[in-house]
């Protein structure tokens, strides 16, 4: 992840300009556009030039590519399984040549992106009594910070409290005696039909294009979030968008193609052009990569809460919330895993098949193993098969909490 | 006695694929599993198939695994484990490699694989991601398959549903039981299960369980990592492995992930099964030696798996000796995808009508005992091949 862009990202300008699709989706080519605004959903696609997330580049930077010619056979194959290919499209004798030429073209991936120039990141041991990772304003005083306004990325936690960091032509092995994360959080995918469209995004990722200085001024906003924070909403977006929304239940299908057009919320039908989602999944993979458990939460909209936290790591602020979300009636049709095109029915369907555990259905269907790594859809799917009668067992966690390019980790090494 | 029941501990795709072939042949098969199908090894890797190997005992059966991979589809019900063609790649950088290796050739040719060494010219321009990094000396290329190994494990567990096979997950085996000089039964979280065969497919963990029959099995656990970067457009064909400075390998998954590892010379024995930052720096600093066009790519995820090591890294198929009705089916030693399917078909023949292939004829438990517990395991890649002569 690169450092907060002081000019839009291209997400951002996209967003204002009213054609927020930057992405693709892998399997199905639907348009797709970032939900995340700060690179961990990988919905928005890369810049060619640096393989970066679209919406950790500026605008102007990258061309967007706006037209995708495969989208005409996502329509069909939106009508199979996930895994409709072993029976009846793939025969091991035709996996040959050029068939599978095509086949591996039809993929809706990036092009390599270019080594970066410069040398080999230097690597450098840390001994600190205090490790801050995230909203350097939570943090002790004396504490070394994280943060990622300073171009700072703490990827994963490692044996012998040993934070990894990427910084400034660095990469840092932080020993420390506590580890506090304020890593706030992400968006909590709630399932409804729709809730992959572009312009369907995280409220943070509204608010960091908003302090990118986007001119969203013609941009009619739909703010769904609890209703303890309609006033600061309100009051952060009032007059940099029009904000022809703000209400605490989730809608009941959010409708457009290629992008959002209005919500419905009851009998209610709101024409709007983004729909910001003040729904919060702690960002707790730090915790958990340092031994946290994760369990699946309760209320309506449940998310992934760390449990048994090691007594040496302390969540702060939104990372450490169990705040109620209001709930909703899980549809069927809607994504439970967006960077693999997973619906709540794909789940049915592998559970019905047989499956029942977590990672058999994981591996089988593809959630929850995407660019997010389960960040974005961890809380969706594993609630989706709690209704289904499966134990909600969190994934195992792994590293890397952020994605991490080969570049930042390729210190020069003693061989 | 042709055996009617057979029990066989650990759902990967060697259990999973030994249940299907004894259920084809007309047995009672129960499966038992203390995690989820594929939650070992099997699920773990890279499912890389490839006929290429430094002895002829292990490139007569990976020939027969790769014709037996190219016709699972119908043990598999039909499924697709999305096989597909590759091209093995071992680069060389060392002319102690070279020459090693050339003096495989006529082995190779023997066998009937089509698997050549190229001189550096040839290697940078058949696998051009090479390009860029440090000149090899060589390679060896040979055709091969990859196989998606979860699409493989849950047609293979699917199927065994299917047909009738006993699959219990979540029940571990604490011990076989023996009575006369052969195992009767197995004791497990979940009671006493009896049966008139036993098979010992619990790979890592395949040495404390014979121990439970008395059966000393001079394996080795290591842990293995591998990294995992974001998808891109196909950019590479082939599956490199390479072993200077130490052992490393890199490809491309069908869905156009690239998979890499580079495994840490002094790895100790044992079950760690964390991911460690070590392992993804020497990766990352390999591949920028070795391919550093790849260098742009974002690591998604790592992950690490147990191989099971075995004293000359050749698998354990056969009847263990001074116990009667329990077999070995382990010991991959990393070619647990590629050589465990047609090991089990094998040996499930050769527990119902007694007769063993002369594939498996290598491969015997009893070629270990009396042998020292304590093989090195730390030695170079090539040096672990040497007792076996042909790579010597």
């Amino acid at each position: 992840m690169r450092a907060p862009l002081d000019s839009p990202a291209v997400t951002a300008r996209a967003l204002a300009d009213g054609r927020p699709a930057t992405g693709r989706s892998f399997r199905l080519h639907r348009p797709r556009s970032g939900v995340c605004g700060n690179g961990t959903c990988g919905q928005c696609g890369t810049d060619p030039a640096t393989g970066d997330a679209l919406c950790c580049t500026p605008a102007g930077a990258a061309p967007v590519r706006r037209r995708d010619p495969l989208r005409a056979l996502g329509l069909p194959a939106e009508r199979q399984l996930p895994w409709f290919w072993e029976r009846r499209l793939l025969r091991p004798r035709a996996l040959r040549g050029r068939y599978l030429r095509v086949l591996r073209g039809l993929s809706a991936a990036p092009g390599l992106p270019p080594a970066p120039a410069g040398g080999p990141p230097q690597r450098r041991v840390v001994e600190v009594e205090t490790l801050h990772v995230g909203d350097p304003a939570r943090a002790d005083p004396g504490a070394l910070v994280v943060d990622a306004a300073a171009g700072a990325t703490a990827f994963g936690v490692y044996a012998d409290r040993t934070v990894a960091v990427t910084a400034s032509g660095e990469l840092l092995e932080v020993r420390c005696e506590r580890l506090v994360l304020a890593t706030g959080a992400h968006l909590r995918l709630p399932p409804v039909v729709g809730n992959d469209l572009p312009g369907v995004l995280h409220l943070d990722a509204l608010l960091r294009y908003s302090g990118q200085g986007a001119d969203l001024g013609a941009l009619r906003v739909a703010v769904i979030a609890p209703p303890e924070r309609h006033a600061a909403v309100t009051a952060a977006l009032g007059d940099r968008c029009r904000l022809v929304h703000v209400g605490a239940r989730i809608p009941d299908r959010i409708d457009g193609r290629g992008r959002v057009r209005r919500i419905a919320v009851g009998a209610e039908a709101v024409a709007c052009d983004a729909v910001a989602l003040g729904l919060d999944q702690p960002a707790i993979e730090l915790a958990l990569l340092a031994g946290a458990h994760g369990v699946l939460g309760d209320g309506p909209l449940p998310v992934v809460v760390a449990d048994a936290v090691p007594d040496w790591v302390e969540l702060r602020g939104r990372a450490a919330a169990r705040e109620r979300l209001p709930g909703c009636t899980a549809q069927r049709d809607a994504f439970a895993c967006p960077c693999e095109d997973v619906r709540l029915r794909d789940l049915e369907a592998a559970v019905a098949s047989g499956l029942r555990d977590v990672e058999l259905i994981k591996r089988r269907t593809g959630a929850m193993t995407g660019p997010c790594q389960g960040k974005v859809c961890q809380g969706a799917v594993l609630t989706a098969l709690r209704d289904l009668g499966v134990e909600p067992r969190p994934m195992t966690p792994r590293p890397f909490a952020r994605v991490t390019r080969l570049a930042d980790l390729a210190v020069a090494h003693d061989a | 006695m042709t055996p009617r029941r057979i029990v066989i501990v650990g759902a990967g795709i060697a259990g999973l694929v030994a249940a299907l072939e004894a259920r084809a042949a007309g047995c009672d098969v129960i499966v038992l599993e203390r995690g989820y199908p594929g939650g070992g090894n099997s699920g773990r890797n890279v499912g890389r198939i490839r006929r290429m190997q430094l002895t002829e005992e292990l490139t007569r059966i990976s020939i027969a695994a790769s014709d037996y991979w190219l016709r699972i589809d119908r043990l598999l019900g039909g499924r697709n484990p999305l096989l597909h063609p590759t091209t093995y790649a071992l680069v060389l950088y060392g002319d102690d490699e070279a020459e090693r290796l050339g003096a495989l050739e006529p082995m190779w040719r023997a066998t009937g694989i089509d698997a050549r060494l190229h001189d550096a010219a040839t290697t940078l321009d058949r696998v051009p991601v090479l390009q860029g990094g440090e000149r090899p000396v060589g390679s060896v290329l040979s055709s091969a398959l990859l196989v998606h190994p979860d699409a493989a494990v849950h047609g293979a567990y699917l199927a065994a549903r299917e047909r009738g096979v006993d699959v219990r997950l979540g029940v571990e085996v604490l011990g076989f039981e023996s009575a006369g000089g052969a195992v009767v039964a197995v004791e497990t979280t979940a009671g006493r299960i009896a049966g008139d065969a036993f098979v010992n497919a619990a790979d890592a963990h395949a040495r404390g369980l014979a121990g439970t029959a008395g059966v000393v099995v001079p394996t080795h656990p290591m842990r293995r990592e591998a990294l995992v970067t974001h998808s891109i457009r196909p950019i590479m064909d082939q599956a490199v492995t390479f072993y200077r400075p130490f052992e490393g390998w890199f490809n491309q998954t069908l869905r156009g992930e690239i998979v890499a590892g580079v495994t840490d010379p002094d790895e100790p024995a044992d079950y760690n099964h964390d991911s460690s930052l070590a392992f993804a720096t020497r990766t990352a600093a390999l591949l920028a030696r070795k391919a550093p066009s790849l260098l742009g790519l974002h690591a998604v995820r790592q992950w690490a798996g147990t191989y099971e090591y075995t004293p000359d890294r050749s698998p354990i198929v056969g009847a263990y000796t001074g116990v009667e009705a329990l077999y070995g089916l382990h010991g991959w030693s990393g070619r647990g995808m590629l050589l465990a399917p047609v090991s089990a078909s094998l040996l499930v023949r050769e527990i119902l009508t007694g007769a063993r292939d002369p594939l498996l004829a290598p491969f015997a438990p009893a070629r270990f005992d009396g042998v020292a517990d304590d093989a090195a395991l730390h030695a170079d890649y090539y040096g672990g091949y040497a007792s076996t002569g042909a790579a010597s």
